[in-house]
């Protein structure tokens, strides 16, 4: 038998394809021919491994909300008498005012984590080439300059034709929250986060910086916490907002 | 094969992502990490994202056609949880809590110790076949995953830009012929 065959066997065992006498006729041959039973052995591997994988991200999202139920975050400093308190308090706003200030930096009132630090937007690519006029150039060209209130609209009746279309979705609730329209991008976000695709992660990314513009911590912690560490390119800016958490 | 511990439905449970059964889990498991981890210098996040990881790298377990659990699940994880701590520890050389920890002289039963090992092995075949993937193609590591989501042959062709289903089983085919010639080199 050739390799090819081989591989459309293993392939069809597998993916539970064959019929019990044609299973029976695998197996045995894995019983009489090492080199086949090798094969097999690692491909059942590659399958389950690949099968976990895609489980996991789902898996995530449940053990999130989970976690944050049953290992409720802890008060993160001990409470010092009242009147040394309050003057500690006065003291650190005093000088966090003057910092920002001499730094020429705007206040963000949502606390030690800034929505604008970590708002940087990977460029839409919407389409590979075509002309400056066509509907996806100018949904893209608007986006990737930062003209969120022009690629709404551009985005929307893009997204009428394309529906399919997560990466113009996302690109649409990022505009959206840009332009402080942030319920309706969190409904854009919480629908990506919560589907199959491989952009779930950044609507898990999207809805913790949404909850740092609102000033929400803990959502923005829990938000975090559903990203897979296998995220590479999300990584380094999650552990970088948690830390600023 | 040995009959598996009642509690391998936890684990049935996190290859299927049953929640109600989850959250039975994490009442059950969750208060010993959560106790141990905080009196051996760790915070509730901590605590947290142990018990969380030690739970997605059980699920690849529960993928295994042959992982049959034999102890109790809350050992098994409280175990993982333990010696992943002792692990970060040492990583931030805090070598003063390791020693304190070690001298608690934990033994767990022979069961948990059997189960543990066989995590152990799970997580280095997770490494090996892991470090595998990453050195295909971007294209061919994007279609074994889409087609391990149960994404059918024609959508990852148009998702892929490939002309059609029997491009996709023609670059299957290679992508795993590649991957067992990478594998075979390890």
């Amino acid at each position: 038998m050739t390799n090819e065959e081989n591989y459309l066997r293993i392939e069809a065992y597998l993916q539970g394809e064959l019929d019990a006498t044609e299973r029976a006729a695998v197996e045995a041959l894995a019983e009489r021919d090492a080199d086949f039973a090798r094969a097999l052995a690692e491909r059942r591997a590659l399958a389950s491994h690949l099968r976990a994988e895609a489980g996991a991200d789902a898996l995530r999202f449940t053990l999130a909300d989970l976690g944050a139920k049953y290992f409720p975050s802890e008060a993160k400093t001990a409470r010092l008498p009242r009147p040394r308190r309050q003057w500690l308090a006065l003291a650190a706003v005093a000088v966090v005012v003057l910092v920002l200030t001499l730094g020429g930096i705007a206040w963000w009132p949502a606390g030690a984590a800034n929505y604008a630090d970590f708002a940087r937007h990977e460029p839409l690519a919407l389409v590979e080439r075509g002309a400056a006029d066509q509907l996806p150039s100018r949904a893209e060209a608007a986006y990737n300059a930062g003209e969120f209130e022009q690629a709404i609209p551009l985005l929307e009746s893009y997204l009428e034709e394309h529906p399919a279309d997560e990466r113009a979705r996302l690109a649409l609730g990022v505009s959206l929250l840009e332009r402080n329209r942030d319920q309706e991008a969190v409904d854009i976000f919480t629908a990506i986060a919560a589907g199959k695709s491989s952009l779930a992660a950044y609507g898990n990314w999207y809805l913790a910086l949404a909850a740092v513009k609102r000033g929400e911590s803990a959502a923005a912690e829990a938000f975090l916490r559903r990203i897979p560490t296998s995220e590479s390119y999300l990584k380094a800016q999650v552990e970088r907002l948690r830390a600023a958490l | 094969m040995p009959l598996p511990h009642p509690d391998h439905r936890y684990l049935t449970a996190l290859r299927e992502n049953d929640s109600q059964t989850l959250e039975a889990l994490y009442r059950l498991a969750s208060p010993g990490v959560q106790q141990w981890v905080l009196a051996n210098g760790g915070t509730m996040a901590d605590a947290r994202d142990l018990f969380q990881e030690a739970l997605i790298s059980l699920h690849r377990s529960a993928h295994q056609p042959d992982f049959c659990l034999q102890c109790p699940i809350g050992a098994l994880i409280f175990t993982i949880c333990r010696n992943q701590w002792i692990s970060q520890l040492r990583r931030k050389k805090r070598e003063a809590e390791v020693r304190k920890i070690e001298a608690e002289r934990y033994i767990p039963e022979s069961a948990t110790v059997s189960a543990y090992e066989r995590w152990e092995e799970d997580q280095l075949e997770k490494q090996r076949l892991d470090a595998t993937l990453a050195q295909l193609s971007e294209t061919c590591q994007q279609l074994l995953r889409l087609l391990a989501r149960g994404i059918s042959p024609a959508e990852a062709a148009e998702r892929l830009g490939m002309s059609n289903a029997n491009t996709v089983y023609r670059r299957k085919n290679a992508c795993l012929t590649r991957w067992r010639e990478l594998l075979e080199a390890k």
